[in-house]
């Protein structure tokens, strides 16, 4: 998995790509959110557009993200739920947790 | 990639062998075999979803028997079969553990476990397909049996 972090009107984006999958990408976005939270960053995006491929380990991370970031008073939002993706976030009922978005702009603009 | 049904379905009992493989217990070999029985049942006619939902079955599967089958031990094996009934692509995985009771294991859609970090991998499994099942091996080991019904692209 690759990571890239940028920055829009004051929300962190974190743009993935590739799998996230048991010992590869669950472990880098681990430390990535850890980074995060270490600079303070509250507002922050995760971009699925480019995931090819999410595993339960994968699924599993991105939940660790949401409850990390909450108890360090942050807010995590999903973005570009792939139709894969989306389904296994629907049969888990995960989609009943995460605020999701189809449009960047209406991503940054929520936390406003 | 659309759920199946938990119920077993009426699929023909003549088998087709397409592969069957036993390759050591290693992750680096994981993607292989995905790789292998996403190709045949793509060569099949089963469509974009069905491919979908099988790949994630079989590496769910397969790293379920690698690291908690057989603990990640180097020296074990994993049997590996592919085969057709009719329009059902069956998958078998064996390993050299002790097994696992699938009814036993918590339920991720629960409040309760909602935001827990572990427990979706063999629920998924069931959710993507048919005629889940778990066996325990007369000798030693644990086969998993699935099959995805081909179905209409939506």
């Amino acid at each position: 998995m690759r990571v890239k972090s940028r920055e829009r009107d004051g929300v962190t984006i974190l743009d993935l790509s590739g799998d996230i999958t048991i010992g590869q990408g669950d472990v880098e976005l681990r430390k990535e959110i850890s980074e995060l939270i270490f600079n303070e960053k509250k507002k922050i995006i995760l971009n699925l557009r480019k995931v090819d491929f999410i595993d339960s380990s994968g699924i599993g991370e991105i939940v660790r993200s949401l409850t990390t970031i909450q108890k360090n008073g942050g807010i995590l939002k999903l973005l570009h739920l792939e139709a894969k993706v989306r389904d296994l976030f629907t049969i888990t009922r995960l989609i009943t947790v995460f605020e999701t978005f189809e449009n960047e702009k209406d991503a940054v603009d929520s936390f406003n | 990639m659309s759920q199946a049904n938990s119920s077993p379905i009426p699929c023909e009992t003549v088998e087709t062998l397409l592969v069957e493989l036993n390759i050591p217990s290693d992750m680096d070999l994981v993607n292989m075999v995905v790789d292998l029985g996403t190709s045949m049942i793509g060569l099949k006619g089963f469509s974009a979803d069905d491919v979908s939902a099988l790949r994630f079955a079989i590496h769910e599967t397969m790293v379920n028997a690698i690291l908690y089958g057989n603990k990640d031990k180097p020296d074990a094996r994993v049997n590996i079969k592919f085969y057709l009934k009719g329009d059902c692509f069956y998958t078998d995985i064996e390993d050299e553990g002790t097994g696992f009771d699938p009814d036993l294991l918590a339920d991720p859609t629960a409040p309760e476990n909602l935001l827990n970090v572990h427990g979706r991998g063999i629920f998924l499994v069931k959710n993507l397909t048919e005629d889940f099942k778990v066996k325990k091996l007369p000798e030693k080991g644990v086969r998993v049996t699935f099959c995805r019904l081909k179905r209409l692209e939506r």
